[in-house]
């Protein structure tokens, strides 16, 4: 008896073993970035399936420190002129075929070349000129020119090693809609705009998933997200609107799981228009404004206060800069200053599909008409905002700019924001802020990138270039049945170590 | 209204009564004219009842539920301005862009319909044929890509409402004339030689005016509610500027924490388009020369 | 009879071309796929986009381009999607079944409700009954269909969890955008039914079938409803354009894998080959139905010539 009790435990526990291993976790998110090859996208959508799907020879884990992944280890040789890595032995991709060193010259040669060109993620790693094999498990990548963040860029999208076998055999367009990689989990399929079903990687070289399938819904609609987390069919969801964070947090079944985020948002003045071409005007504009109160009240505490564009995880974040405090008197007086009277127009523009982000220009305007402006306040669809009205100069004296940063490196942030005539900056340009650009651009000296980093930030915090709002803190809503998952501050889920009971 | 159940299938008969003293025996009339009058008058005489606009918030006092504070009847919105301050200036452009964009469809439409249906031949052909390319764009797919082009701003979503919508009235207006010419009252007017346009003007456009009104009262309710669908795509107008449909848009968000945000504007979503509808029944029945019910 | 129909067809076709010019045309006038493909995230130089540009092969003339979409469009090409890199046909004809059921059940749903409700509101014209149904149909008129959406899947999804609250897994899915969708419908289409029927209740046969002492059942349902629905097919031809405008909302709230949803996210990425042909599938459908309701008016009512 006592004999047939032990084998019932046992079968007990083996039985609650394979089932641990049985489990499907439904994850929604707001976005199907519709490609899935590496290489296409900058989406943080892509990142929270792709980084399950595929391995880069460095990986960043959730607590954003960069580790080893598919290279076990790396050094510069040749004055920084050759980065080599070791790779790791006895990986295999998802179809069988192995991982070595010809797969990571496939991997950047692709990226590098015509294939890359058709996408966005080349741009980020051109300083690198080739990859050359050295042997199996050693791979060289030659470089044009330093690139002070390269190691970091490495954990990111484009660098993913991928199956140059497959690729070949399949073509480019099916391996997009067709992802093999080295991952924890392998793709099983997909339809677009509705969902992506992955399965445990059972051989996977960091050990074994806890769970068998993973179902990724795209589900834009916030209301609809939470109500099928409320339903309990989708076990974690993105994007928690900060209007329905109470409904998840209160639901008895439910974890409302903050995390910030290297994303900043702010209003940025267009330096070229009367009246926020005067610093006056910006500074007063900026003390105008309670942007602790619209943390606190519009955003229950969900966002952090910045006194620049970037966060307290960027390299080059200086802690003695302080936002500028909320103080109307003060605006009153550097606005009476700068002659401007009142009834003056501004023209905020904004993406108007992000709730948050409509009510917290609502709130801003509110202010300034506080102090004697007159606010027009004009939402575009995002599709315009992006492609054309930022770009062309078509916005009025203050704009929404929300910014990745998922470098963490306020170069990345700083170059292409205000250095002249590049991109997202149509107008702004100053010499000082160009030469400073440059300079940090130049050395491989990282205090001396810091410093000047710093010099930038506070220059430009002290001519109050831009009104930096806050930084996001990502809401994610989360069964009480999800064992191990932990929010990323950069949206990249990792879900090896998440099992559900 | 009369609440005892009609045995027999027979229509009612419509009330003779005339004057004052009729309208007291016309409730629905009696009721469309209240609510109409109520929405109309509120909005007009919005900045006397709110001298102080409806923009004035206080982030310290959001999302107050309704009938709690004195200061609030209807509650505050996410940004701590009062819904019913809101809602009385929302009237205002919800009522222009309802209104506005009707009368411009109607006028034109109208005016298309005629000179097809009354020529006939090419123009017939050319101008159904643009009536069809109209009707079979998929109208938010076009306000997209129009106000994604010419940018956001009440007019020009008022524009796309005239484009879209002209069509309905051309389309409805063509078949009408096209039965109402062979008629023998008309050919009777073209015998004695009145002139196309005075044929037109006299004889056949009153008789258009009932279906008309019927389409067009629909279609305020209608625009007013495609404002709010603009707005849930995020294509609406400047959201300082108070509308029902954006303040339903904006409310979704608030359905189970704040019912307040949403529930009043769409309220008075229903108390216009039933006053309008009501009042929409009673015209057509008075307007239309033929009798038709 | 045949060549009407020939010539009907004719035009439609012509229709389809122009509606897609008009897109292909105005999507042109602002933004820019190539920088909608970097989706905000970076920095494109001047050269990564000419780059990219001329891979998508937008740097050639519009009418090149456009006379390249309706080549490929009637010999069945339909191109590539930019986003994805999916032939744009597969991802139509993955989509269109999905929107054309929504949009069917959803004009179902708001017939069935319609019908006796329209009928029974003129019969008893005047009547409570009959005010009540105006009354809730215009209530039903007052809200968007967003609104209507969600509290629908708060309720039935949420609270009671009948059924999902989005999605697209079988019959249950289909209840509650199509609910939506018909509701939102039935609205006008009662008070149109209404109209329509108390225009014939009123027509000299009606009166001479009464007076033939027909009964009132015989004259109703034989007479008088035969010759509404003309007026009533007219209006559901008028109607389903309107409802394949308004599915796309829908479809964005039920997390719809339909055209709208497709279409709506082509805008949003400038994705000109499936914007585009999305259009022209969607207005090829809504042409198609008002050209076969222009036909069966013949078979409803034999007295309707067919010579245009």
């Amino acid at each position: 008896m006592k004999w047939a009790v032990r084998w019932l435990g046992a079968l007990v526990l083996v039985l609650g073993l394979a089932f641990a291993q049985q489990g499907r976790l439904v994850i929604a998110t707001s976005q199907d970035p519709q490609s899935w090859d590496p290489i296409d996208t900058f989406l943080l959508a892509w990142g929270m399936v792709g980084s399950n799907i595929f391995d880069g020879l460095v990986d960043r884990g959730t607590d954003l420190k960069l580790k080893p992944g598919l290279a076990t280890r790396w050094e510069y040789r040749d004055n920084g002129k050759t980065l080599r890595f070791t790779l790791r032995s006895g990986v295999r991709f998802h179809n069988g075929e192995p991982f070595n060193a010809a797969a990571v010259k496939f991997t950047f040669d692709r990226l590098l070349g015509p294939e890359g060109a058709k996408g966005p993620q080349q741009a980020n790693y051109t300083a690198i000129k080739e990859a050359r094999v050295v042997n199996n498990l050693t791979v060289d990548l030659i470089l044009e020119r330093p690139d002070p963040v390269l190691i970091t860029k490495l954990a990111g999208y484009g660098a993913k090693i991928v199956p140059p076998q497959y690729i070949k055999e399949k073509g480019d367009a099916f391996f997009n809609t067709n992802p093999v990689g080295t991952g924890p989990f392998r793709f099983v399929s997909y339809s677009k705009d509705q969902q992506l079903t992955l399965q445990a990687n059972t051989t996977y070289w960091g050990g074994r998933p806890r769970v068998q399938t993973v179902v990724y819904r795209f589900i834009e609609e916030p209301a609809t997200r939470i109500a099928e987390l409320q339903a309990g069919r989708v076990d974690i969801a993105q994007g928690v609107p900060v209007a329905q964070a109470n409904v998840v947090k209160n639901a008895a079944t439910l974890n409302l799981v903050p995390v910030g985020s290297p994303t900043v948002n702010e209003l940025r003045f267009a330096t070229d228009r009367p009246p926020t071409n005067n610093p006056k005007v910006r500074q007063a504009i900026l003390y105008a404004v309670d942007r602790d109160a619209i943390i606190a009240s519009i955003l229950q505490g969900y966002g952090k206060a910045i006194a620049t564009f970037q966060t307290d995880m960027s390299f080059g974040f200086d802690a003695g800069l302080k936002p500028y405090p909320f103080d109307p008197a003060k605006a009153r007086a550097l606005l009476q200053e700068a002659g401007v009277a009142a009834g003056t127009e501004l023209e905020i523009n904004f993406v108007s599909t992000d709730a948050t982000n409509r009510e917290v220009v609502q709130a801003v305007a509110g202010y300034l008409q506080a102090v004697g402006f007159k606010i027009n306040l004009k939402p575009y669809e995002v599709g315009t905002y992006f492609n054309d009205i930022i770009p062309k100069n078509k916005n009025g004296q203050l704009y929404y700019m929300g910014w990745g940063g998922w470098t963490l490196d306020y170069d990345n942030t700083a170059y292409l924001l205000y250095r002249t005539g590049e991109f997202w900056n149509p107008v702004f340009s100053d010499k000082t802020i160009d030469k400073l650009l440059d300079d940090q651009r130049a050395t491989s000296d990282q205090a001396q990138r810091e410093k000047i980093l710093q010099q930038i930030a506070k220059y430009l915090y002290d001519t109050a270039i831009e009104m930096p709002l806050y930084q996001s803190v990502n809401l994610w809503g989360v069964n009480k049945r999800v064992q191990g998952f932990v929010a990323p501050a950069d949206d990249r889920i990792r879900l090896l170590t998440v099992s559900v009971r | 209204m009369a609440v005892r159940p009609r045995p027999s299938l027979e229509p009612a008969p419509p009330a003779p009564r005339r004057g004052l003293l009729g309208l007291l025996h016309q409730p629905e009339l009696l009721l469309g004219l209240a609510l109409t009058v109520v929405m109309l008058l509120s909005a007009l005489l919005a900045n006397v009842l709110f001298p102080d606009g409806a923009d004035r918030m206080d982030l310290t006092s959001r999302l107050v539920p309704p009938f709690t504070d004195t200061a609030h009847i209807f509650g505050t919105d996410p940004i701590g301005r009062d819904v019913l301050a809101r809602v009385v200036y929302g009237g205002r452009i919800s009522l222009i862009v309802g209104i506005v964009s009707v009368v411009l469809a109607v006028i034109i439409g109208v005016a298309v319909g005629l000179i097809a249906g009354y020529r006939r031949g090419w123009v017939d052909t050319v101008l159904m044929r643009l009536v069809d390319v109209q009707l079979a764009f998929p109208f938010i797919l076009l306000a997209i890509t129009v106000i994604a082009v010419v940018g956001p701003g009440l007019w020009k979503v008022i524009f796309v409402m005239v484009v879209t919508q002209w069509v309905q009235y051309a389309r409805l207006v063509r078949g009408q004339v096209l039965s109402l010419r062979e008629r023998d009252f008309v050919h009777a007017a073209q015998a004695l030689g009145s002139s196309d346009l005075r044929v037109i003007l006299r004889h056949i456009l009153p008789n258009l005016v009932g279906p008309v009104i019927v389409l067009a009262t629909l279609n305020v309710a209608n625009n007013i509610l495609l404002e709010s669908g603009l707005t849930f795509l995020g294509l609406g107008v400047d959201p300082l500027i108070p509308s029902w449909g954006g303040m339903l848009a904006d409310g979704r968000n608030y359905l189970q924490t704040a019912w307040w945000v949403a529930m009043f504007p769409g309220l008075a979503i229903t108390v216009t388009v039933l006053g309008f509808n009501l009042l929409g029944d009673w015209l057509r029945d008075r307007l239309d020369p033929l009798g038709r019910a | 009879m045949t060549k009407y129909a020939i010539s009907r067809l004719l035009q439609a076709l012509l229709v389809v071309v122009l509606v897609t010019l008009i897109v292909a045309y105005t999507v042109r006038l602002s933004g820019d796929p190539a920088v909608a493909l970097f989706q905000g995230a970076s920095a494109p130089t001047k050269e990564d986009l000419e780059r990219i540009r001329s891979a998508l092969g937008l740097d050639r003339p519009f009418l090149v381009q456009y006379l390249e979409f309706l080549g490929g469009f009637f010999t069945g090409d339909l191109g590539t999607s930019f986003r994805s890199g999916q032939p744009v046909a597969q991802l139509i004809a993955e989509r269109l079944p999905a929107t054309l059921l929504l949009a069917v059940c959803s004009m179902a749903i708001s017939l069935l409700l319609s019908f006796p409700l329209g009928v029974y509101s003129a019969v008893r014209k005047g009547g409570a009954v009959d005010f009540w149904i105006r009354a809730l149909s215009l209530v039903g008129l007052s809200f968007p269909n967003f609104w209507l959406g969600i509290m629908l899947i708060l309720l039935f999804g949420v609270v009671l969890r009948w059924l999902p609250p989005s999605g697209f897994e079988g019959a249950s899915s289909l209840v509650l955008p199509s609910v939506t969708l018909g509701l939102i419908l039935t609205s006008t289409t009662v008070r149109i039914l209404r109209a329509s029927m108390l225009e014939v209740l009123r027509s000299q046969y009606v009166t001479v079938a009464r007076s033939k002492g027909l009964s009132e059942r015989v004259v109703l349902y034989k007479h008088a409803l035969r010759n509404a629905s003309i007026p009533i097919l007219t209006f559901v031809g008028l109607q389903f354009g309107g409802l394949i405008g308004g599915v796309v909302i829908v479809e964005q709230v039920f997390a719809w894998p339909g055209l709208g949803s497709l279409a709506l996210s082509a805008i949003a990425n400038r994705d000109y080959p499936v914007l585009q042909s999305t259009v022209a599938v969607l207005s090829a459908v809504v042409v198609l139905v008002n050209y076969l309701i222009d036909l069966s008016y013949g078979l409803i009512d034999p007295r309707i010539s067919m010579e245009s």
